[in-house]
């Protein structure tokens, strides 16, 4: 092969080079040493995210955004934000997110994003467009490329392209965001055996935030496989659906919509610092026993519940619970009961003030 | 007009006429002799204000002994003169600013550049050295085209990149080059530390 010391030119010269050269070669040049990405980064044609334009970045290729991805994690800027959520449904999906702030401000927007998808399909499944060779590591994955966002993998066995990616992209080191869970028109059997596989690779990649729709699809041992190994941020969980006897989850905030099928026994067999359940089937007198249980030093990591009903809350129901006990305090005030415990602990209920808020039992916990 | 019919004259050759307009002798250091045209010369930023400050008349330029050019040798000066008289007259090129710099390579180019890569090399080191803006342009995309579809190895091994892994051992070598008793004052921590030592001073 005839070579040529590209390094030992002038730097005049070398940035012409680099100039002149297309956007995919300059990203695998920038990819080939730290050094060469130093230089590269040094002109006009970055592949530094920090220095791209949004139109620079909106023109990559799917594939020159994973490598970018590459480069990223291996400069390992503080002020790129890098995060990736797992798409199990129908299809199954690695999504990433990079951005890029200007300012260490956790509230400032972007001033850069770049998204883009990689799809594990079976080599059978019928997707449009020409099929090309992407190298991943060592291997000659077949893909299809459907636009610059969004790569199909097609795989012969695709519980061994899942856990081959899955593998490959843990190198990233990249936050998991969130895991996105449907089961509804996925194979049951592939669903459960994507289920078990990703569990390395979510407890690998950090606290996500989890997002659960048509429970009621989901089998009682994929759910245990779901919530018992792996610790998230937030669970969300769209309703209406059915949840087993033995549901619990343990998470900083639970939010359930349509949540007629989480019953008082899920509630207090979950840990979580907030509650939020919409449309549940529960009455005053369920709230009388999540007071109870309160009482009793129980639900000791709930900070704030909020329960939509079903009927009309009725605080007088819900205290009736106190009338045995000694040894707390209630106040009430126009917009609050406000019951201290023994220990200290202060527990809020909000008064209904219309009748908008007439089914909401709110309490938060709080020691002053 | 072909790369060999070019009308850059090397004096030890002598064969091709020479025009009858003003014109400049240059030398190479390996001693080759070339006359160039004065429109040819406009290409070259760094020639161009040279014999602009010399202000040679045509008596000077016979009379006168040509003007060195010190680090180029007359294999690489041949092809900057060639190239220089076939685009004489044409206007410097100005950046646009587009990324990737849209560089396109005529034939008369692209046969005048189909050397090894030593002497592109050296090319492009005398196109930089000569400021001849649209001769760096297409030398330095002939060189940007080499990586054309490689992956990152392909490119270590195109463009001689040393590794990460090799820049760092080149690194720790200058350093203890630097420094020579570093090295032993760590071969020394190193046996202390395996003779159970925990004090070094």
């Amino acid at each position: 092969m005839n070579r040529f010391p590209l390094l030992r030119l002038p730097y005049v010269a070398l940035r012409e080079v680099i100039l002149s050269t297309d956007r995919s070669d300059v990203i695998n040049l920038a990819l080939s040493s730290r050094k060469t990405c130093r230089i590269i980064n040094t002109t006009r044609n970055t592949v530094s995210m920090q220095k791209m334009s949004q139109d620079d970045v909106d023109g990559l290729s799917a594939f020159d955004k994973l490598n970018i991805a590459c480069l990223e994690t291996r400069e390992n800027s503080t002020k790129v934000r890098k995060s990736i959520e797992l798409r199990l449904s129908e299809q199954f999906a690695f999504s990433f997110l990079l951005s890029h702030y200007g300012n260490d401000s956790p509230v400032s927007r972007p001033s850069c994003t770049m998204s883009f998808r990689f799809q594990v399909n079976s080599i059978n499944d019928r997707i449009e467009g020409p099929r090309e060779i992407m190298r991943f590591q060592d291997l000659d994955v077949p893909v299809i490329i459907r636009s610059r966002e969004k790569i199909c993998t097609l795989w012969e066995d695709i519980d061994f392209g899942f856990r081959f990616l899955s593998y490959h992209f843990q190198q990233f080191k990249f936050r998991m965001e969130s895991l996105e869970v449907n089961p509804r028109g996925a194979d049951e059997s592939k669903f459960s055996r994507f289920l078990r596989n990703s569990a390395d690779f979510l407890r690998s990649s950090g606290k996500p935030d989890l997002s659960i729709s048509n429970i009621e699809l989901m089998t009682d041992s994929d759910l245990q496989t779901l919530l018992h190994n792996t610790d998230y941020y937030t669970i969300i969980i769209q309703g209406p659906g059915r949840f087993p006897d033995n549901f619990a989850c343990e998470t900083i905030c639970l939010t359930i919509f349509n949540a007629d099928g989480f019953t008082l026994k899920h509630l207090l067999n979950s840990k979580c610092e907030r509650v939020c359940l919409k449309g549940t089937q529960m009455t005053s007198g369920d709230m009388r026993e999540v007071l109870n249980n309160w009482m009793d030093g129980r639900l000791e990591s709930l900070k704030d519940l909020h329960v939509e009903l079903r009927d009309y809350l009725y605080i007088a129901v819900v205290l009736t619970g106190l009338s045995n006990r000694t040894g707390y305090d209630v106040n009430r005030t126009e917009k609050f009961m406000v019951i201290r415990r023994r220990d200290g602990k202060k527990a809020r209920i909000s008064i209904p003030k219309d009748e908008r808020e007439r089914k909401m039992f709110d309490m938060s916990i709080c020691y002053y | 007009m072909s790369v060999e019919n070019a009308p850059v004259v090397d004096v030890d050759e002598a064969a091709i006429p020479v025009e009858k307009k003003m014109y400049y002798r240059f030398e190479s250091n390996d001693k080759k002799e070339f006359r160039v045209s004065e429109l040819a010369i406009q290409q070259s930023e760094t020639l161009n204000r040279l014999v602009e400050a010399m202000g040679y008349t045509s008596e000077d330029v016979e009379n006168k002994p040509a003007i060195a050019i010190e680090n180029i040798d007359g294999k690489t000066l041949k092809l900057v003169f060639q190239w220089c008289e076939h685009h004489k007259g044409e206007a410097i090129p100005v950046d646009d600013g587009s990324v990737p710099k849209i560089v396109e390579i005529p034939e008369f180019d692209a046969k005048l550049m189909d050397i090894d890569n030593g002497l592109l090399f050296k090319l492009i080191w005398a196109a930089d050295y000569l400021n001849i803006v649209q001769l760096l342009n297409v030398s330095c995309k002939k060189v940007a085209n080499m990586a054309q579809g490689k992956t990152p190895a392909q490119l270590r091994r195109v463009y001689l990149l040393p590794s990460d892994e090799e820049d760092e051992a080149a690194k720790r070598a200058a350093q203890e080059a630097q420094d020579p008793r570093a090295r032993e004052v760590e071969e020394e921590f190193e046996e202390r530390k395996r003779q159970g030592g925990n004090s070094f001073f």
